[in-house]
């Protein structure tokens, strides 16, 4: 019988190795990847889990693909959006006359499309027009091909509030939801590597807003000190970027600083 | 409107009184001079208090993995005479709300004050301050709010609205629209109770650390698991902009610049899971 405190043990584990901090709600995912382990007769005991957890590399991973599926949707993380609408948008709109935003990692377009609609929706309510410009990348060209496309199913949108489904999507004829153009010729989307030096100069260094979440979550250390040190270099001073909530830059990236903002946490980059 | 809301408090017979079995419990244990039968028989005045006390030993926060307990003096044993008195006032203390018109929104009030008190407690230890006075101070930072929107239910949703609008702190709305915040009204409620000077202290001075006088690193203390139940997303109202943890004056008083923000953080994702599980408990007996 596999019990909460071996669970909470490899949780333990887990966030020493990689920084990730599993919540008390992931134990199940952790008792079920363990059962399976001992099962196919990989480790022995949740002992035995424990101790390879602390050499194998790939263990680790497994373990956190078993836990973390990836999944993305609109407004996914919707904290971190209400932050971008209600605190720094309208700041940044009163403060000059264009905003930059990025999705680095954008997998197939929710991200940075979530971004346009809250920038046009602040602009809206401000009632200012701004240049907004929002650049995209991914490493998976057919991610990026399926982004260009812009057409959704259901699971992809059930968080969209019902008022903005309909403003900025149109039904296809079958069931699908298509994002409409003036949210589509907001975003630009690139085939670009956030770990490639080459690739993150090209995307510019005045970013006021940047999201990379739950991609580094896969990388092992020295990735994600790379991948986070270019994503900095191209934040401007005072620019923030959101993580996946489970992600941290703890002592990675000197320059950047957690911001407590309500409902979601942030970095800054002070220099 | 600073003159109205101090005459209100100072007319005592309005004021809220304080759970009356907290109090007498409180004031057992502080005395040092009671028996478990005291404590309780004191308890069990209260079925309903008795009830959810039950509930809170045998919750997963004091009880992980121990079989279940099923009398009083068992859960009082499991829960430790140190806990008693948050937990008592804890799970009492909702009924302070009782009679707030339906628009205050006491769910997400006391959600928030269980978060901070359980953040609070959690992080005490790591600063070598108590516990259970960490944890009664979390549940009462905002016990101010609370009783200017008994005085003044129109006036208070005002202020909340300005707030939104113009993201002002709730202290600086509560000052345009009263002359006076919750923090003031807050400690002075507290010292009515005759709680003591501590919770008072952190009540009046969560917002401003850096001029508490008696119990700086407790006050802190509250500051941050104010700000980290915040950020973890559960608060009454959104109350600040980003904040630069480690630039501020609490942090500071707190850590003295020793620990890494997230080290502290991390785990109070879970806290907020208990905290919000003991609210419910103490909210609806659930």
């Amino acid at each position: 019988m596999i019990q909460d405190r071996d669970a909470e043990r490899i949780a333990g584990i887990v966030y020493e190795r990689s920084g990730i901090y599993l919540q008390r709600k992931d134990w199940l995912k952790i008792k079920k990847f363990l059962e399976q382990k001992i099962a196919s007769g990989e480790v022995k005991t949740a002992e035995d889990l424990i101790q390879k957890l602390k050499s194998s590399r790939k263990l680790l991973n497994d373990l956190l693909d078993a836990v973390t599926i990836n999944e993305t949707y609109f407004f996914r993380h919707k904290s971190q959006f209400d932050v971008i609408e209600k605190e720094l948008l309208p700041k940044l709109f009163k403060e000059k006359p264009s905003v930059k935003m990025w999705s680095a990692a954008c997998s197939t377009g929710e991200e940075p499309y979530t971004m346009a609609i809250v920038a046009k929706l602040v602009m809206e309510r401000m009632g200012v027009r701004k240049f907004v410009k929002i650049v995209a990348n991914d490493v998976s060209q057919e991610a990026i091909d399926k982004a260009k496309e812009g057409i959704y199913n259901r699971y992809s949108v059930r968080y969209v509030p019902k008022e903005i489904l309909s403003k900025f999507f149109t039904k296809t004829p079958d069931g699908k939801y298509a994002i409409s153009e003036e949210i589509k010729k907001m975003v630009d989307f690139r085939l670009l590597s956030i770990t490639d030096e080459r690739d993150m100069r090209s995307i510019g260094n005045r970013v006021d807003i940047a999201m990379c979440r739950n991609v580094l979550i896969y990388f092992d250390t020295e990735s994600k000190r790379k991948a986070l040190k270019l994503i900095t270099e191209n934040l401007l001073v005072g620019g923030y970027l959101f993580l996946g909530p489970s992600e941290s830059a703890r002592g990675v990236v000197e320059n950047l600083k957690v911001v407590l903002f309500p409902g979601a946490i942030a970095y800054t980059r002070v220099k | 409107m600073r003159e109205r809301v101090l005459s209100k408090l100072k007319n005592v017979k309005e004021l809220p009184s304080f759970p009356a079995v907290a109090q007498n419990i409180m004031r057992m244990v502080e005395s040092d001079d009671f028996s478990m039968r005291d404590l309780k028989a004191e308890i069990e005045k209260d079925p309903g208090l008795a009830a959810k006390i039950l509930k809170a030993a045998n919750s997963f926060a004091f009880n992980p993995y121990g079989k279940e307990i099923t009398s009083i003096d068992r859960a009082i044993m499991q829960l430790g005479v140190k806990n008693l008195v948050p937990i008592v006032i804890g799970l009492s203390i909702v009924k302070l709300s009782d009679g707030l018109p339906g628009r205050f929104n006491a769910d997400l009030f006391w959600k928030h004050s269980y978060t901070c008190a359980h953040v609070a407690k959690r992080l005490a230890k790591r600063f070598n301050l108590s516990d259970a006075d960490a944890f009664t101070a979390g549940l009462l930072h905002d016990v101010g709010k609370l009783v200017l929107y008994m005085f003044f239910p129109e006036e208070y949703e005002e202020a909340l609205k300005v707030a939104e609008e113009e993201g002002l702190l709730s202290t600086e709305a509560e000052r345009r629209i009263f002359g006076i915040d919750h923090t003031e009204v807050g400690e002075h409620i507290v010292k009515y109770w005759q709680l003591p000077s501590l919770i008072a202290e952190t009540t009046r001075y969560h917002h401003n650390p850096e001029e508490a006088k008696q119990y700086p690193k407790m006050v802190a203390l509250i500051r941050i698991s104010d700000l980290f139940s915040r950020a973890a997303g559960v608060y009454f109202n959104r109350d600040h902009k980003g904040i630069m943890i480690t630039e501020d004056k609490g942090w500071i008083i707190l850590t003295e610049g020793k620990e890494e923000v997230e080290d502290l953080l991390a785990p109070v994702l879970d806290d907020v899971e208990d905290a919000v599980q003991f609210a419910e408990l103490a909210w609806r007996g659930a």
